[in-house]
């Protein structure tokens, strides 16, 4: 909220801008490895899986070959849940059939048509992990002599109370409906994360953010407005942008988190938008031991239903 | 504390109980047009020019000399020269009135080195002093007259940013300079995001900027101190000015209550700019969006006898943005401000004691309220000061000229307190007020020693008490009100010295001693109006610092000439920044987010003043290292602070071509700033996140450019009743793309299916040209 006043005051300014490309002092460190790993429990959740990639240093560029080598091969990743530890396999979207990938795009939210390099993941294909409420997890991986760790937890779950849709704020729109959540929140910190269906199938965050914490509601009875998932850099029509359309089928998932989980979202996509002449300049609170990234719990609870006033 | 009392009440009676051989001679110094006290006025023998003394802030001054004739000279920058002989064989109290205006030849040449050599003969360092008609005649910015912009142009004072009023002194931080608006402090001074200052020129009389050495009567800021003087009102005869402007305007009256014995100020500015786009906006997504700011000043004083006198002075002023998106039922209100209220009191016990009672109110607050339907948010936060100083000021004899005096403040600090509800439900962060008093004791002595040395030393004790309501964030312990929480007390040595070397030429060092128990930590390029200030606590430990300066002070060509060197080192403790996974954001407190660590300034600041002729004006330049290091920010690493710039070039002239037209310049050179570039930039979640480099390790370009502005007076020289000048200024006549802020975006090549990520610098101020019209009418002149 804050950065919004900080735009909209300095869109009052009279003066005409002007900008021009700028090449500022670069850096020739060696890449970072980029983890996103996901353990997940309740109704709807996925088996774990751990991305591994390498940074760009910001002068490169980036093409289908670079991305295709930006995906770490050849990794041992491990996950133990307090019981057992449990390796995870490597898979190529190119090794699956096409109907996995699909499904497994989906899940991660990507458009696999589009898709014009190979996207690769350590899952654990049959599902050993004992993905509970209230275990906590560790995460080891080794490239080559390279070791990168991490732990996390799945919080208790806050489920979805209730949910539905309404008209949208403003002049109402016919076919569009705007999406809401009630949850009851429990007292004490507890952190939340959800995705919505893009209209295209995919599980996807809202540019506007996917988190909140109950700073504001704690232990309360609360309703939330949910703007629907984009993946960023589409084009998008700011007075439609965040609304469903109605008749569409769609999906929910709402996930309860834990604060290192949150910690890294809420400095992740606070970076993602924060420039600008009164940005301020925030480091990214990763939460693995050698790697950029994120090694997360997640507590979901999924619901689909039909976009319906 | 008994001990403390008694000192202290000895302090007050100690003018009494001397008995000196001397006689006084004392009284106040003023314009001889409008009774305007003039402060920093000299007043000096000829003969012997280790005898003199200047004026107080209030236009006092007292000066002890054995029996006998002399010949006095009293002087002020921009007003004539007047002479006194004087058979002294008694105390005596004497006004005397200066005149502007034509100088008088003889009086130019005779005036020689005595007066002009101030800046070489004072102990004080580091010290300008701006009488704001010198401050009217350079360029400005869409033709608004700013003195906070004027300070900048000065050595070891760098501006914020581009267009900003902001300014770092000497490798300090915004919140480490205590500025005074007729001795309330004022908390943001900033218009328009920082753009603009707060002072409306027109109300203003004196501004005076210590970067050095800083006197024990000021205390609670590491770095300097501007303290600006309201005009009091003429008391003689009604005037009024004002001026028309491209984005404001501006009218300011005064005049006498009962002539000789009270006057009455009152002066308001508002910008337009929005109003007049209104009927653009209608019909259109933005309608009734509207953002303006304005000022109101206004001063009454009194003289009740020939020994007391009362001044009631305030300041109110509010930033408005009001965003309307009337389609999606969106708006909201922005308003922001100070408000500042001094009552003073000036009581002359003895022609060598004179003593100022002030009470002070002062106040920002910033507001904001917007919402969406039956959604409504809201957010405030506030700053309030309620502060009782008394001042001496005690002359007991030639050698001797002692302040002493106390004060003490209770703060109430509201943080970002953040409340959003819907029909049915409320929510609130729920941020208690913080609250604080800060009190004061000082007191200093100007000891003239023999005629090549003088010592000013000083010692300030502070006591700074957090006090309750307040619960632990270590302990969870409960305060009640009033109950104190924490205590800070600090001792605050300040030595100055000065060593003529000849009549033109001397050294000068200093040794200073500050702490600071309120902060303001601000991590992007402005202060900006929802920036917070929080008081030191159990976490938060004064910031504290210790300033050494060495000068070297040389005049040339009759004084026509001022040239000084200076260095500086500064250890600075306790520093804050926010930590480095800070996140601006309604729902924490900032402090703690607040990583503690230290910081070391040094440099050397270069300054050449031409005084007189057709052509003044001056050159500063000033070389400098400012660093800081947090344990938590990298491991302690030495960084450049974001107040560091290594060179920093002002040339300031003013040329009169003839009576009618006048041509100002200002040319400015600064190293670009730094800034914390993206180091590599990595996918997750299908976005490109960018992962930062080291902290401050970039800079951005160099910074310069040159401001034109051309004065047009068309009867100079009439007596008229009703007078009007022209000014057009340039902003950055060379069109300088000087950057303002970078940033970043992805670049895709269909071609080569290659996607970069580019920074991109983006430019706010090309050439801006403008125009004003500024007029003064005065009851007194001729038809």
């Amino acid at each position: 909220m804050k950065r919004v006043i900080i735009f909209l005051s300095l869109s009052m300014i009279l003066f005409q801008g002007c900008q021009e490309s700028y090449i500022p002092e670069s850096y020739s460190d060696e890449p970072d490895y980029v983890v996103e790993g996901f353990v997940e429990a309740g109704e709807g959740s996925m088996p774990a899986y751990v991305l591994i990639s390498e940074s760009i240093p910001f002068l490169n560029e980036i093409s289908a070959d670079a991305l295709s080598n930006l995906y770490v091969k050849n990794a041992e990743v491990d996950i133990s849940d307090g019981d057992q530890t449990v390796r995870l396999t490597e898979l190529c979207l190119s090794d699956l059939p096409e109907q996995f990938q699909e499904e497994i795009g989906a899940q991660l939210g990507l458009n696999t048509d589009s898709l014009n390099f190979d996207y690769c993941l350590y899952l654990d294909v049959f599902d050993q992990l004992q993905r509970e409420i209230g275990r906590t997890y560790d995460l080891r991986i080794r490239v080559g002599d390279d070791e990168i760790t991490a732990n996390t937890s799945i919080p208790s779950l806050v489920p979805i109370d209730s949910i539905w849709f309404t008209e949208v704020p403003g002049t109402p729109i016919d076919s569009l409906a705007q999406l809401w959540l009630n949850i009851q929140d429990p007292i004490g910190p507890n952190y939340y994360r959800y995705f919505t269906d893009d209209g295209m199938g995919r599980l996807t965050t809202s540019p506007f953010g996917s988190i909140t914490d109950d700073v504001f509601f704690d232990g309360q009875d609360f309703d939330f407005p949910l703007s629907k998932g984009a993946i960023r850099g589409t084009e998008a029509d700011p007075s439609t942008f965040g609304f469903f359309k109605v008749g569409d089928s769609t999906t929910v998932k709402f996930c309860t988190i834990d604060a290192a989980h949150y910690e890294f979202w809420y400095t992740y996509e606070f970076n993602l938008n924060n420039q600008g002449p009164f940005a301020s300049y925030t480091r990214v609170s990763h939460n693995l031991e050698g790697a950029l990234g994120i090694f997360g719990g997640l507590a979901v609870d999924v619901k689909k239903l039909v976009v319906e006033k | 504390m008994y001990s403390k009392i008694t000192g202290f009440f000895f302090l007050i009676i100690l003018p009494f109980l001397g008995n000196s051989q001397t006689f006084t001679l004392s009284g106040y110094i003023k314009d001889a047009d409008t009774g305007e006290t003039l402060i920093g006025a000299n007043i000096f023998n000829v003969v012997n020019q280790s005898v003199g003394t200047s004026t107080n802030a209030y236009g006092f001054y007292s000066l002890s000399l054995t029996q006998g004739k002399y010949q006095l000279l009293i002087s002020y920058l921009g007003y004539n020269d007047q002479y006194i002989d004087l058979d002294l064989n008694a105390d005596q109290t004497l006004d005397i009135e200066l005149s502007q205006g034509v100088v008088i030849e003889e009086i130019t040449i005779s005036a020689k080195e005595a007066e002009k050599d101030q800046n070489v003969q004072s102990t004080q360092m580091g010290k300008v002093e701006l009488p704001m008609e010198n401050i009217k005649k350079l360029p400005a910015l869409l033709g608004e007259v700013d003195i906070l912009k004027t300070l900048q142009l000065l050595p070891g004072v760098l501006s914020s940013g581009e267009g900003g009023s902001g300014f770092y002194v000497r490798g300090g931080g915004p919140d480490q300079n205590l500025v005074l608006l007729d001795e309330a402090v004022v908390y943001n001074t900033g218009h328009l995001l920082g753009f603009f200052s707060v002072f409306n020129a027109d109300a203003i009389k004196n501004t005076t900027l210590i970067k050095g050495g800083m006197p024990a009567r000021y205390g609670g800021r590491l770095s300097s101190v501007v303290d600006v003087q309201m005009r009091d009102g003429n008391n003689r005869y009604y005037q009024a000015e004002g001026g028309i402007g491209i984005i404001s305007s501006r009218l300011t009256v005064q005049g006498p209550i009962q002539k000789e014995k009270s006057s009455f100020l009152v002066s308001g500015r508002r910008t337009y700019a929005l109003d007049l786009a209104q009927p653009f906006l209608e019909g259109g997504t933005f309608e009734g969006t509207n953002y303006y700011f304005y000022d109101f000043n206004t001063k009454i004083n009194f003289k009740l006898s020939k020994k007391d006198k009362i001044f009631l002075s305030g300041y109110f002023g509010r930033d408005v943005l009001n965003f309307r998106q009337p389609e999606r039922d969106f708006s909201f209100d922005l308003p922001y401000g100070n408000t500042t209220a001094t009552a003073r009191w000036n009581h002359l016990f003895t022609d060598k004691l004179f003593m100022n009672l002030s009470l002070i109110y002062n106040d920002y607050q910033f507001a904001f309220k917007g919402g969406q339907e039956d959604f409504v948010f809201q957010v405030k936060s506030a700053v309030e000061d309620i502060n009782l100083k008394l001042d001496f000021d005690y002359y007991p004899n030639p050698v001797h000229s002692v302040k002493y005096g106390v004060n003490t403040t209770y703060h109430k600090l509201t943080p970002n307190t953040a409340s959003a509800m819907t029909s049915e439900v409320e929510f609130s962060s729920d941020f208690e007020p913080k609250y604080a008093q800060e009190t004061g004791i000082y007191i200093q002595d100007d000891i003239k020693v023999n005629q090549q040395l003088s010592i000013n030393g000083g010692l300030r004790f502070s006591i700074f008490n957090q006090l309750g309501p307040y619960t632990s964030k270590v302990d969870g312990q409960k305060y009640g009100r009033f109950e104190t929480a924490q205590i800070y007390t600090g001792l605050e040595p300040r030595l100055s010295g000065k060593y003529t070397l000849t009549q033109d030429m001397s050294v000068k060092a200093a040794v200073t001693f500050t702490n600071q128990y309120v902060h303001l930590v601000t991590n992007s390029s402005s202060t900006l109006p929802t920036d917070i200030w929080v008081p030191s606590s159990e976490v938060i430990r004064p910031q504290s610092g210790i300033q050494y300066a060495l000068g070297w002070f040389k005049n040339f060509d009759d004084a026509m000439w001022e040239t000084s060197l200076e260095f500086y080192y500064k250890d600075l403790k306790n520093q804050i920044d926010y930590a480095d996974n800070y996140v601006n954001d309604f729902g924490v407190e900032v402090e703690d987010a607040f990583v503690f660590g230290k910081g070391r300034a040094y440099g050397t600041e270069f300054f050449l003043r031409k005084n007189r002729g057709k052509l003044s004006g001056w050159v500063g330049y000033t070389l400098a290292r400012t660093e800081r290091s947090f344990e938590d920010i990298e491991g302690g690493r030495w960084y450049p602070a974001v107040y560091d710039r290594m060179h920093d070039l002002s040339i300031v002239a003013n040329y009169e071509i003839n009576k009618k037209w006048e041509l100002g310049a200002a040319f400015i050179y600064g190293s670009g700033r730094w800034f914390t570039p993206y180091k590599s930039f990595y996918f997750l979640e299908g976005n490109i996140a960018p992962e930062f480099g080291p902290r401050n390790s970039a800079q951005l370009e160099d910074y310069h450019r040159l401001d034109l502005s051309l004065t047009y007076t068309p009867k100079a020289k009439d007596e008229k009743r009703y007078k009007s000048s022209w000014n057009l200024s340039f902003y950055n006549i060379y069109n300088r793309k000087n950057p303002y802020f970078i940033y970043y975006d992805a670049v895709s090549n269909r071609e080569t299916g290659t996607t970069k990520l580019e920074a991109f610098k983006v430019t706010i101020f090309p050439v801006i040209p403008s125009i004003s019209y500024n007029f003064k009418w005065n009851q007194n002149n001729k038809k």
